[in-house]
């Protein structure tokens, strides 16, 4: 249980999916207008990325055995991209709620590096099937975490007055990297410590 | 003379980075160092330039419904061509760029160009405006790493891997760390498109006025 | 199935295998390099620590009785030769730096001096914990006069390893390190005598 538990709060925290290692800016950049799209954009990834954690782990072991390891970058786009498209039909066919709520955002999360980086992090870290998705799952939450802190702060930004060349793009950067200097604080944090109990 | 306004729409006017914002993640990631920078950007616009031509070559062999599967079927595999070139050349610069050799599959640029310009145009024009894209990536984050590099360790060009030390202009215990850290990397980005954007709109009230 | 769909398949297909085909013929030719550089790497890694020695002979007994004993960051042991005269021990270990692992090679002389240290890898803050790399922190005197009947700490633990400033985690991890593979080449060296 600690191991699982030091692998989500280090991906939340320490190795922060945005701040930290800097997978998914585009969609952390580009969905963070408002409060409630970026909730949706963090849900549809929280499933895509624990979803495609798991299946990308067995269809690495297929690789290993065949020794076609140089198809991994290949397979693992495919994978995301068809997993994507699943989704999609599923969710349409299942919970319109659901997909009305998530549908829009699907598309992107196939170009969306955090997802495409979790599964390569996985592998080179050696985890195994359940440290693999609770990783990928985590990861996700810390992205979704900041996602929508950086919506709230941004939806503020809207009534502050910016000179007019930071407005838009430049500022929500340098909002951004503020953050990061708050993050910079849990490195070094032992979470092996504060799980042993 | 319409390649060269192809490349140059690439450099300057469609600059990836700092006028259309794609491809932020190896941006950020990797400009903590000027080889890092040029090293991430050759790679791109090896596959840029790379899949381009292939896919303006099958332009009329594809199918629109599967074209998307296709063009990424297209791009990993130059990708993976270039991870495992650099990995056999230069063992470090592919070390320190790690998981984002891999990523460059993902990079927005290449797929955009893929759609909007490769699938609707000949080999040569695919290949000028590959490379010219290519080189405005590499640019914009040559700019990036060398401003980073600099403030934050006062020495530029360190290149281990081609045997080069850097040129010093000040001691380390001068320089700014954050710059390299993770929040020197947004903030950078944040200034620097700040100062364009400020250039541009500069220019264009000149040109009106 | 119409004659469209049929064409789809065949077109994706086709674009599939052609690349799988040219990965394959890419990586045949690349990874005897990539292995080459490897490997090279690696010998460098000991080498660079134990100069005297021309070849190196993994020890397993060596690391097992090293694990038995405790010393558990020790990963790999190594013993290093010239041509037939056995003239030291490399250890390579694996310690928690502050933001991530640090892997070390360690050299012992047969005489029981500690021959060098060298980072292979680290992540550590760059400008900060990143300078444990540099020769000023692994060539300093308290490093180089470390015999295996020492242990060594930093000095803010009343040690004599003048620490790397502003990153004493680091510092204290390759100290870990290094005392792991002193002591572990004193059992050897104790036994061979």
């Amino acid at each position: 249980m600690a191991e699982y538990l030091v692998i989500i709060f280090g991906s939340i925290f320490i190795n922060n999916f945005v701040v930290s290692r800097f997978l998914g800016i585009c969609p952390f950049l580009g969905v963070s207008r408002q409060v409630e799209t970026a909730t949706g954009m963090a849900m549809a990834v929280t499933f895509v990325m624990g979803l495609a954690s798991g299946i990308t782990y067995m269809v690495q072991k297929i690789l290993d055995a065949l020794h076609i390891e140089f198809l991994q970058t290949i397979t693992f786009i495919l994978v995301i991209a068809v997993l994507v498209q699943f989704v999609e039909m599923v969710l349409k066919k299942s919970s319109p709620v659901l997909y009305r709520a998530l549908g829009i955002y699907l598309p992107l999360i196939t170009t969306n590096c955090a997802v495409l980086g979790v599964t390569i992090l996985n592998i080179d870290s050696g985890y195994n099937f359940l440290q693999s998705v609770v990783n990928g799952i985590g990861g996700a939450l810390g992205f979704g975490m900041l996602l929508i802190l950086f919506a709230g702060i941004r939806e503020n930004l809207n009534f502050a007055p910016i000179p007019r060349s930071l407005q838009g793009f430049p500022i929500a950067l340098v909002t951004a990297g503020l953050i990061s200097i708050a993050f910079l604080g849990f490195t070094g944090f032992n979470l092996n410590a504060l799980f042993s109990f | 003379m319409r390649k060269w306004e192809i490349f140059k729409n690439g450099v300057f006017n469609e600059n990836p980075i700092f006028r259309l914002l794609l491809g932020m993640c190896s941006t950020l990631a990797v400009t903590t160092a000027v080889v890092n920078g040029i090293g991430m950007g050759v790679a791109t616009t090896m596959v840029l330039i790379g899949s381009n031509v292939i896919i303006a070559l099958l332009r009329k062999a594809i199918p629109d419904e599967i074209r998307i599967p296709a063009y990424i079927v297209v791009i990993a595999t130059f990708t993976t061509i270039i991870d495992k070139v650099m990995a056999a050349t230069t063992p470090d610069l592919h070390q320190v760029l790690g998981i984002f050799i891999p990523l460059i599959v993902v990079n927005c640029i290449i797929l955009a160009r893929a759609e909007a310009f490769a699938s609707k145009n000949t080999v040569l024009d695919s290949a000028v405006d590959g490379l010219g894209m290519g080189l405005g990536f590499t640019l914009a984050l040559t700019v990036l790493s060398f401003i980073r590099e600099l403030i934050g360790t006062g020495t530029v060009l360190v290149a281990k891997d081609f045997g080069f030390s850097g040129i010093t202009l000040f001691p380390q215990d001068k320089g700014i760390l954050l710059m390299i850290l993770q929040p020197g990397a947004f903030i950078t980005l944040g200034l620097v498109l700040g100062a364009i954007n400020w250039w541009v709109r500069k220019r264009e009230e000149q040109k009106n006025g | 199935m119409g004659r469209k769909e049929l064409r789809l398949v065949v077109v994706l297909s086709v674009i599939s295998i052609l690349a799988g085909g040219v990965l394959a013929w890419v990586s045949s030719l690349t990874d005897p390099r990539i292995q080459a550089q490897a490997e090279l790497k690696k010998k460098a890694a000991l080498q660079e620590v134990l100069p005297d020695a021309f070849a190196f002979q993994p020890d397993e007994v060596l690391l097992e009785k090293a694990h038995t004993a405790g010393y558990r960051d020790l990963v790999e042991s190594y013993l290093g030769y010239q041509d037939t005269n056995q003239v030291g021990l490399v250890f390579v270990a694996d310690v928690k730096g502050y933001s991530s692992t640090v892997r070390l090679s360690i050299g012992v002389s047969m005489d029981g001096r500690l021959s060098g240290i060298k980072v292979i890898s680290q992540a550590e803050t760059p400008g900060l914990g990143a300078k444990i790399t540099e020769s000023d922190f692994l060539e300093q005197p308290a490093f180089r006069e470390a015999t295996i009947n020492d242990q060594l700490a930093v000095q803010k633990d009343r040690g004599r390893v003048d620490a790397v400033t502003g990153a004493t985690i680091s510092s204290r991890a390759v100290v870990r390190g290094v005392n792991q593979a002193l002591a572990a080449a004193k059992l050897f060296l104790a036994e061979a005598l």
